[in-house]
């Protein structure tokens, strides 16, 4: 019998997108969750990034900034964490693809082109209409393999941006941070089909905890969350599934409507996101909660390598190929 | 349009080019040195060019100063000046904040109001409206409700309106926050964020402009909008197959809406092969057939583009020849030709003045209320 704290403690754990505040309470806790790399959003103006590498650099002890595979298995090494810089979109670019190289000689690694709404390079997945990549999105594309950066669908593009992505990128394709349409019909839920295409070009689709993208009702359990890993694993094969939580760590009210303007609906629309929407899975509220995640899968029969995989191996893979190092 | 037999030689002239500058100079006596012409129909024609693209601090100033001069001279009253293209919020601050002094600099006036260009014109001044060529400015709507950095600021529109804005274009060619420009790969309407900037627009008086903008994107928008929208410079695409030009449906639309369709001079947007005069005055006759003379406006489009602005902003090229550019009126110190086209094709004063300025006024007075 595999014991699961001992797999745990020996896996590489990637936490494929976070959303937590970015402080020493997360730190503690991905270190009690037992996570190895953490993937966080990068700054998207000069004072943000000052803000996170001044963070990391007076961290240095436990943290570290990854910009490569190898990087992030030296962490593992050092009982450090290893932090990854994404974008949820490209917009910090405005119209200029060549602003992503020097972005990326400021750390960030992954970059998703668009979040829920339309934006320059395409539409989002709960915006109004439902259409795909702009001329400056394929633009954009061809910059980002040309630099060796991710590319991530995030689960925030529309269906068809993601085709029309999957199209014109040369290089591996994510889903970082979604669930299956199939067993909650959410727009940011993804379909077995593009699973499938994603996959076919070995890359990866990660699942998240956020209750919404589980279950109608917001209240979801553990045993939901490893029934969409389950879904994803029988569509695509455990080769091409990670996890990617989205926590926000704690329950934040929304901030204060602006003077006589009404609330925008237009980033978090209902249909999506309902009121009050910070709801996580029970019992994987936070990073501490992972190894709760390598209990439960192996509990459900997962062999040790697929978990292994599931939990970070997988990330790695496609990172390296993206990446180059 | 009655015949125009009688009138024929003089087309038959125009066409060749060799009349317009004969042509203007029965005309330089109006507005030149402040001092209205005194031929009695023209002294309350207000000419309103919707779209002079080149008032812009981009273009070199011995450009401006002649442009400016033969603005006068053509007896320009009121012009839509390119306060704004797409650049981000804080350099078009920049460019707001210093346009007024770039306007004085060159002897115009800024203008919000109908009352204001009457003022203007009234002195013998070029009235210049605050025009932006685009909204990439207003930013993504996003980040107001996500814990994430944000580029959205939902005050900025308001922003831009009491700095002087009165017109703004939905798109600029491509794919933008609020739609979808006419040369972008997909064409896909307004956005929701585009609905709600629409309504906002309607509410503070912002007159709505789709020139450039996507087919399903002017549409949504003239089918949603509660005040009239005009397109600033866009001319018939059954005439001219430019994707800057529009179909029938959308003039129509505008047609029923209650705006204007600003007939544009730009010479890939009157015809591909023969950019005339006449063929000009054929877009003015198609519009006019089709919606109503009430709906049909002059914006000459007269623009400063150079080869590096040509490839900055990715030009389509099957929709903008490679500068320098070409206008089927050369320059607007002649585009009393209009007038005179018009008359020789027959059209009484009264059309002629709503063509050339009236319904433009009209249509600002009622979005702006003012």
């Amino acid at each position: 019998m595999v014991d699961a704290k001992e797999l745990h403690r020996q896996t590489i754990v990637v936490n494929g997108t976070d959303a937590c505040p970015f402080d020493e309470s997360l730190i503690k806790r991905l270190k009690e969750g037992g996570v190895t790399c953490n993937v966080v959003h990068g700054g998207t103006t000069m004072r943000d990034m000052a803000d996170l590498i001044e963070f990391i650099h007076a961290h240095s002890e436990e943290v570290m900034l990854a910009t490569s595979v190898r990087e992030i298995r030296e962490a593992k090494k050092q009982e450090r964490i290893a932090i990854v810089f994404n974008w949820q979109h490209c917009n910090a670019i405005g119209s200029d693809p060549e602003l992503l190289t020097t972005f990326q000689r400021l750390g960030i690694s992954i970059c998703n082109l668009c979040y829920n709404v339309r934006n320059l390079i395409g539409d989002g997945c709960t915006e109004r209409t439902h259409c795909g990549l702009s001329l400056y999105g394929e633009r954009v594309i061809r910059k980002i393999n040309e630099l060796g950066l991710m590319l991530d669908l995030g689960g925030h593009t529309s269906e068809s941006t993601s085709w029309d992505a999957l199209k014109v990128s040369t290089g591996p394709v994510i889903c970082s941070h979604t669930n299956c349409r199939a067993l909650r019909n959410n727009p940011r839920c993804i379909s077995d089909e593009l699973m499938r295409a994603i996959a076919a070009r070995d890359g990866v689709i990660g699942m998240t905890c956020y209750g919404y993208f589980l279950t109608d009702k917001g209240n979801a359990t553990i045993d939901l969350f490893l029934d969409h890993i389950d879904h994803a694993v029988r569509t695509v094969g455990a080769d091409h599934v990670g996890i990617a939580l989205d926590q926000i760590e704690y329950p934040q009210p929304p901030p204060a409507p602006i003077d006589g303007v009404e609330d925008d609906p237009y980033v978090s629309p209902p249909s999506a996101y309902p009121k009050n929407y910070f709801s996580y899975t029970q019992g994987l509220e936070t990073p501490a909660d992972v190894p709760k995640i390598t209990k439960g899968l192996l509990q459900r029969g997962y062999s040790p390598s697929d978990i292994t995989q599931i939990m970070g191996e997988n990330w790695l893979r496609v990172y390296e190929q993206a990446w180059g190092h | 349009m009655p015949d125009d037999t009688p009138e024929m030689s003089r087309r038959t002239f125009l066409r060749a080019g060799a009349g317009v500058a004969g042509i203007s100079t029965l005309e330089k006596g109006f507005f030149l040195g402040g001092q209205p012409s005194a031929r009695p129909e023209e002294v309350d024609t207000v000419v309103v060019d919707s779209a002079a693209s080149i008032l812009s601090p981009e273009a070199p100033s011995d450009v401006l100063t002649r442009f400016v001069e033969q603005m006068r001279q053509g007896g320009v009253s009121c012009a839509l000046g390119r306060v704004a293209t797409s650049e981000d919020w804080p350099a078009t601050m920049v460019r707001i904040l210093a346009y007024s002094p770039f306007l004085e600099s060159l002897g115009l006036s800024s203008a919000k109001s109908v009352g204001e260009i009457q003022a203007a014109v009234k002195s013998g001044k070029i009235a210049v409206v605050f025009h932006c060529q685009g909204s990439y400015m207003l930013g993504s709507p996003f980040g107001v409700s996500r814990p994430m950095v944000s580029t959205f600021d939902i005050r900025r529109l308001l922003r831009v309106h009491e700095l002087g804005v009165r017109v703004m274009q939905l798109t600029d060619d491509f794919k933008g926050y609020l739609g979808d420009g006419c040369t972008e790969r997909t064409d896909c309407g307004l956005t929701d964020y585009g609905i709600w900037a629409l309504r906002k627009m309607n509410e503070i008086g912002m007159l709505v402009d789709c020139s450039h903008a996507g087919y399903q994107t002017s549409m949504d928008a003239i089918n949603m909008s509660r005040q009239p929208i005009i397109f600033s410079h866009s001319n018939a695409k059954a005439l001219c197959t430019n994707k800057r030009n529009i179909t029938d449906e959308q003039i129509r639309a505008v047609a029923t809406n209650g705006g204007v369709i600003g007939i544009t001079a730009a010479a890939e947007m009157v015809d591909a092969n023969a950019p005339t005069v006449d063929r000009l005055l054929d877009h003015i006759d198609y519009v006019v057939h089709l919606a109503g003379i009430d709906h049909v406006g002059m914006g000459f489009g007269y623009s400063y583009e150079t080869a590096a602005t040509y490839t900055r902003l990715h030009r389509d090229t099957s929709a903008y020849r490679k500068p320098p550019w070409s206008y089927a009126i050369s320059d607007p110190t002649h585009i009393s030709t209009v007038r005179t086209g018009l008359r020789a094709r027959g059209y009484d004063e009264g059309s002629i003045r709503k063509v050339l300025g009236a319904n433009f006024l009209r249509v600002f007075r009622q979005v702006w209320q003012a």
